[in-house]
């Protein structure tokens, strides 16, 4: 671990693209169950049934310009990912109150990095315990290092991982060493995959 | 040097356009691009490849594959030196570099060798019995250095590995006859197909094999690993397998292995079978070879392993061996049949055969230069400079094994083969038994499609490998038959073994070794067994078979740790505010999975001048510190309350909202495994701080009490560690400080008192403020959004400069929470501490309502007055420091101890050394004197209670 340099700059390499993007603003949805009060409310507010098991969806919510991300981490906590704090602070707004459920600001504490390029696939399934990527619409966990990250996709080409951020750097290190050898590695071992 | 390259068509994978050139022990040879080390050296007429383990006998090569007892060589010099690879396995490179191991200072002439001619006295057990007295320790260093064969580098591996994981429909190890037709055939069945093979691509040229070629499985969409072994089955169908990446000498820097993880529904297992040597005197000499090996490498290879070759028989098997090596240009001399002439359905083709013939005698040493049969009573003496050895067949087994499969005696073809199938893998060709290659085709073709379709396979065809003996031991000659030619595990000690009662298999196995080192016994097992079980009068399946077991064959330790490697190797957190730390001289230090400043010293300053320096700044002024690690759970729900009453010893319930109360976490076994402050923000909402290791297993034991135990408690836990920073202003100007900028006038300690917590809104900041402390001090933890830590921890710093502000690190905190007497749990307590040992046994007492681990509490344990309760200790002499982790005893070692100092420091505050112990009966004990012993001296200490500084405990009120 250095000290002195940016332990989270980008990554960028022939066909691949590792972004963290800072401002993503993070909110757990938690709740009792899926057909609750508080579930219910989140689906008044979104339009829309919070994502079923493994689901990932993007939401036009109006008025805001960009569509927020609804993503299921676990039977009782669904994530909202979105660029506009005002979404979050109105959604947070709007759901209190419901004795079943409740809003955890997460923003900052999971930070949010965007993988681009033809080479996301090989590097995910070198880095990670999943023998698949997520397709989009789809959201999993998996382990990086001995890390557990949640990996979501809402459109084909773009992988988001959702990171633990007292281990980004660790996440960082490790995807950093596997793409510097992704140039030595023989085109015939890349096609085996 | 009898050994020699055959002329062309032979030779299937080799390049004859591509020579090469490599080093063995230091000369220099040449051989082709496809070769093997081993076929090389032996197309080089080099018979004398390395030494046995124990006697170091003289070794050549005796296999072709994964199956090799003998031939471990060091390849690679340098940094990539790697030892106790099979030479059979080794690629040939251009300017490969090999050496013999287990010899000195030559594997032609080495002076371990004597061992051989001590063998009598040297018989299994000989180490068990022998070095006993008066101390084996004396004997190990000399006997390790001995026993050990191939010799690191010393160095790092220079060389990288990564692993893959992949998803796949059906899995086919093994890429024989049997594995690819099962693999073309699921693959025609419209399944995602991996076939994994050992060998090379080249290897499944149309040339070279029966069944689909190279062409035909790719055309059907069949994905090929070739290079790769596969060595382990594991859990829901995870195949495990290594890729040796080829031309690694191109790049200095490069991948070397590469480890696949492989989950599929269907595995099938075409791994094939290895052949079984026969017992003679002398079978372990340079010359002596499996059968099937000297034909692979005359097909292969084109290498002939000798001119004229006895072929010891024991399967119909050594008949088609005798024809092909014929046919390569080697003359048989006979094939010696050790079976009765009914048992045979061999064809000699005019080869003079045998019958009832046994090897009694092996001429030569280093070489083999002929054989003394016997037939019936007659001794006959062959001229040879090879014998093959073909003794009928072990199917491989292992991967069927690895997933919980049975075995199944078959007693005419003297072999276990597997008894169904357990769920997820299925066994074909010879590997499940099946002999005959075309039925073996044809049933793997039928399990390659059934498999793919989801449906069950066929019953293997068991059979076709004809009738062999199950025991070929020879009785009544003179020489050590060796059964185990790696661990140099003669018959005589299987007998020694049965003799001595070691009649279990896995004894026979551990008293003798048969069946250990880099082989795994892959060619001795069952002639180990099966001669227990002639000595015992049991029948093979009696004896058993030892448990399979991964790895299949010896993986590199490398590939095996993959990237986890320096930085790496375990994930470590970093401080949301580093680059601040970075700006203020942190002296980093690895506490946990963190990362955090220890101290942060000045010029001239080391950690410990730095941390007392801060300790006492701290007492005297104010103190900023980095509390983010802090772990932090909020609690939600109806039951919120209920759940932490359980959770914790100290009631949480009554809590009004605002207040906050320590309290510690225990385990099922009342054992203290965490502690922390509870505050109670909102009626259904509360606040967990944890230790900072303590984070993750809280917020994990929490789960599990709440999702197994109380499902029906309305309980939502979060991790907020993250999300939240802390920022810690400490000391009697804490709130002198924060006052002046511009906090909300209730943070002040006469309205907000000590264990509260409250919400404010600072200049925009959601904080949470809590007023607890853990130095002792007027403490203010303050927690905000993890973005704007930096930003707090600089504002307060820029404030702070005028109230003498300094910041302080672990090191000056665990001094003064030490002086305040505060427990650390994991350094103050182990496992076996409970509440009572620390003081808690009031509050265990008084707690009405259940709680986690409360009935371990009740156990007669708990309540043994002799338990270690922890204590401060001052020394006699006001001076010395006592040092962490030494014993208190009576008497200086050994003696019994009665405890031991837990955390010891000098207090820059009181002049004096500060300490906690555990100790026997430490809470009857104040006032007594102790003897703390350490590296021979004796500190006399009283046991004293805590705290040792601020007893009234006022400076906490500020």
């Amino acid at each position: 671990m250095d000290d002195h340099t940016d332990p989270y700059r980008d990554i960028e390499v022939a066909g691949l693209s590792v972004r963290l993007e800072r401002s993503w603003h993070v909110l757990a949805l938690r709740h009792f169950s899926s057909d609750g009060a508080f579930a219910r409310a989140c689906g008044a507010w979104f339009k829309r049934a919070l994502p079923a098991t493994g689901g990932a969806v993007r939401v036009p919510v109006s008025p805001y310009a960009e569509a927020p991300i609804l993503a299921w981490r676990n039977p009782t906590t669904t994530l909202v990912l979105s660029r506009t704090p005002a979404t979050i602070e109105a959604l947070d707004s709007a759901l209190q109150g419901h004795p079943d459920g409740c809003c955890v600001d997460q923003s900052g504490g999971i930070q949010v990095l965007e993988l681009t390029g033809s080479w996301v696939t090989p590097l995910l399934l070198r880095i990670g315990s999943r023998p698949e990527v997520v397709e989009s619409g789809q959201v999993a966990s998996l382990r990086i290092g001995e890390v557990v990250v949640t990996t979501l996709s809402v459109e084909p080409g773009c992988v988001f991982l959702l990171v633990d951020r007292a281990y980004l750097e660790h996440v960082l290190d490790w995807m950093r060493v596997t793409a510097a050898e992704a140039d030595l590695s023989t085109p015939s071992a890349m096609k085996s995959i | 040097m009898s050994g020699f390259r055959l002329a062309a068509p032979a030779g299937l994978e080799l390049d004859r356009a591509r020579p090469l050139t490599f080093q063995f022990n230091a000369r220099t040879y040449s051989g082709f691009h496809g070769d093997t080390l081993a076929s090389a050296l032996l197309a080089s007429g080099v018979k004398l490849v390395g030494r046995s383990f124990k006697l170091h006998r003289p070794r050549g090569i005796f296999s072709s594959g994964v199956e090799e007892p003998n031939a471990l060589v060091d390849v690679g010099h340098g940094a990539r030196r790697t030892p106790n690879q099979r030479a059979t396995l080794v690629d040939l490179e251009q300017g490969l570099q090999a050496s013999s191991v287990n010899c000195w200072p030559s594997v032609g002439f080495d002076i371990a060798a004597i061992n051989g001619l001590l063998s009598r006295v040297m018989p299994a057990g000989f180490y068990y019995k022998t070095f006993k007295w008066p101390n084996w320790h004396l004997y190990e260093p000399r006997i390790r250095r001995m026993a050990g064969i191939g010799r690191l580098s010393g160095v790092p591996d220079p060389d990288h590995y990564e692993e893959v994981s992949v998803a796949t429909d059906v899995v086919v190890v093994g890429a024989g006859p049997a594995g690819r037709a099962a693999a073309w055939a699921a693959a025609q069945a419209g399944a995602g197909t991996l076939l994994v093979a050992a060998g090379p691509l080249r290897r499944l040229e149309p040339d070279g094999i029966e069944g689909p070629s190279l062409g035909m499985l790719k055309q059907a969409g069949v994905r090929v690993l070739a290079r790769t072994q596969a060595f382990g089955v594991y859990d829901h169908n995870l195949l495990c397998a290594a890729e040796r990446l080829p031309d690694r000498s191109r790049l200095d820097d490069r991948l070397r292995e590469r480890l696949w993880k492989i989950r599929t529904r269907g595995l099938i297992n075409a791994c094939g079978a290895f052949e079984r040597p026969l017992l003679f005197p002398d079978n372990d000499r340079p010359g002596v070879m499996l059968a099937e090996a000297i034909v692979s490498f005359a097909k292969r290879h084109a290498v002939a392993c000798g001119r004229r070759v006895l072929i010891a028989a024991n399967s119909d098997s050594a008949y088609r061996a005798a024809r092909d090596l014929r046919e390569a240009g080697i003359e048989v001399a006979a094939i010696a049949d050790a079976r009765p002439a009914g048992w045979s359905r061999g064809v000699a083709e005019g080869m003079p055969v045998w019958h009832e013939a046994r090897i009694v005698a092996v001429r030569g040493t280093r070489s083999i230069v002929g054989a003394t049969v016997m037939v019936g009573s007659e001794r006959r003496h062959v001229d040879c400079d090879l014998i093959a050895s073909a003794g009928g067949f072990t199917p491989a087994v292992h991967l069927h094994s690895q997933a919980g499969g049975r075995l199944r005696w078959m007693t005419d073809s003297a072999m276990f083969v597997p008894d169904g199938a357990p769920t997820g893998l299925h066994s074909v060709g010879a590997a499940a038994g099946v002999f005959d290659a075309l039925a073996a085709r044809e049933h793997a073709a039928a399990t390659g499609s059934a498999v793919a379709r989801g449906f069950s396979p066929p019953a293997a065809p068991v059979g076709g490998a004809g009738r062999c003996l199950a025991d070929t031991h020879v009785q009544g000659v003179r020489g050590k038959q060796f059964v185990d030619l790696q661990n140099d595990v003669a018959a005589s000690d299987v007998a020694l073994a049965a003799r001595e009662n070691y009649r279990s298999v896995e004894h026979l196995k551990r008293y003798t070794t048969t069946g250990m080192g880099t082989d795994q016994g892959k060619t001795s097992n069952v002639n180990a067994l099966v001669r227990m079980g002639a000595l015992t009068e049991r029948a093979p399946p009696a004896v058993g078979t030892t448990r399979f077991r991964p790895p299949f064959t010896p993986v590199t330790l490398g590939l095996l740790v993959g990237r986890r490697t320096g930085d790496l190797y375990r994930p470590r957190k970093r401080l949301p505010a580093w680059q601040w730390h970075n700006e203020h001289g942190a002296l980093w230090e690895d506490f946990g999975s963190w990362r955090r400043p220890a101290a942060y010293p000045r010029t001239g300053e080391d950690l410990h001048a730095s941390a007392q320096r801060e300790a006492e700044h701290t007492r005297q002024h104010v103190g900023v510190f980095d509390g983010s690690p802090l772990g932090k759970i909020e609690i939600f729900g109806r039951d919120a309350a209920k759940f932490l009453d359980f959770m914790y010893l100290g009631t949480m319930s009554t809590l009004a909202c605002g207040q906050a109360r320590y309290g510690l976490i225990l385990n099922e076994n009342g054992i203290v495994v965490d502690d922390g402050i509870v505050a109670r923000l909102e009626e259904s909402h509360f606040w967990i701080n944890t230790t900072s290791s303590g984070a993750e297993h809280t917020a994990a034991a929490f789960e599990e009490w709440l999702q197994c135990e109380f499902p029906h408690l309305q309980v939502l836990i979060t991790p907020v560690t993250s999300r939240w920073g802390n920022v810690t202003v400490a000391g009697p100007r804490a709130w002198d400080l924060l006052g002046s900028m511009g906090f909300d006038a209730r943070l002040a300690p006469s309205q907000m008192k000590h264990m509260t917590m409250t919400p404010v809104n600072w200049q925009g900041l959601d904080l949470r403020v809590l007023r607890a402390s853990f130095s002792g001090e007027l403490g203010y933890e303050i927690n905000v959004p993890v973005e704007s830590t930096g930003e707090l921890l600089a504002r307060v710093w820029q404030q702070g400069e005028r109230f003498n502000l300094a910041p302080y690190g672990i090191e000056a905190l665990e001094i003064m929470r030490v002086e305040k007497g505060y427990l650390h749990v994991g350094t103050d307590t182990d496992g076996t501490t409970q509440p009572q040992d620390l003081g808690w046994g009031t509050t265990v007492s008084r707690k009405t309502v259940e709680f986690v681990g409360r009935r371990s509490l009740l156990r007669e344990g708990a309540r043994d007055p002799d338990r270690f309760q922890l204590v401060g200790l001052s020394p006699v002499d006001g001076r010395t420091r006592l040092p962490t982790g030494a014993h208190i005893a009576r008497e200086p070692p050994p003696a019994l101890t009665e405890g031991h100092v837990t955390s010891s420091y000098w207090s820059p505050n009181l002049g004096a050394p500060v300490a906690l112990a555990m100790l026997r009966r430490g809470l009857q004990r104040f006032g007594e004197t102790v003897h703390v012993h350490h590296l021979g001296r004796s500190i006399d200490a009283t046991v004293v209670r805590t705290p040792f500084f601020d007893v009234a405990g006022a400076r906490l009120h500020g």
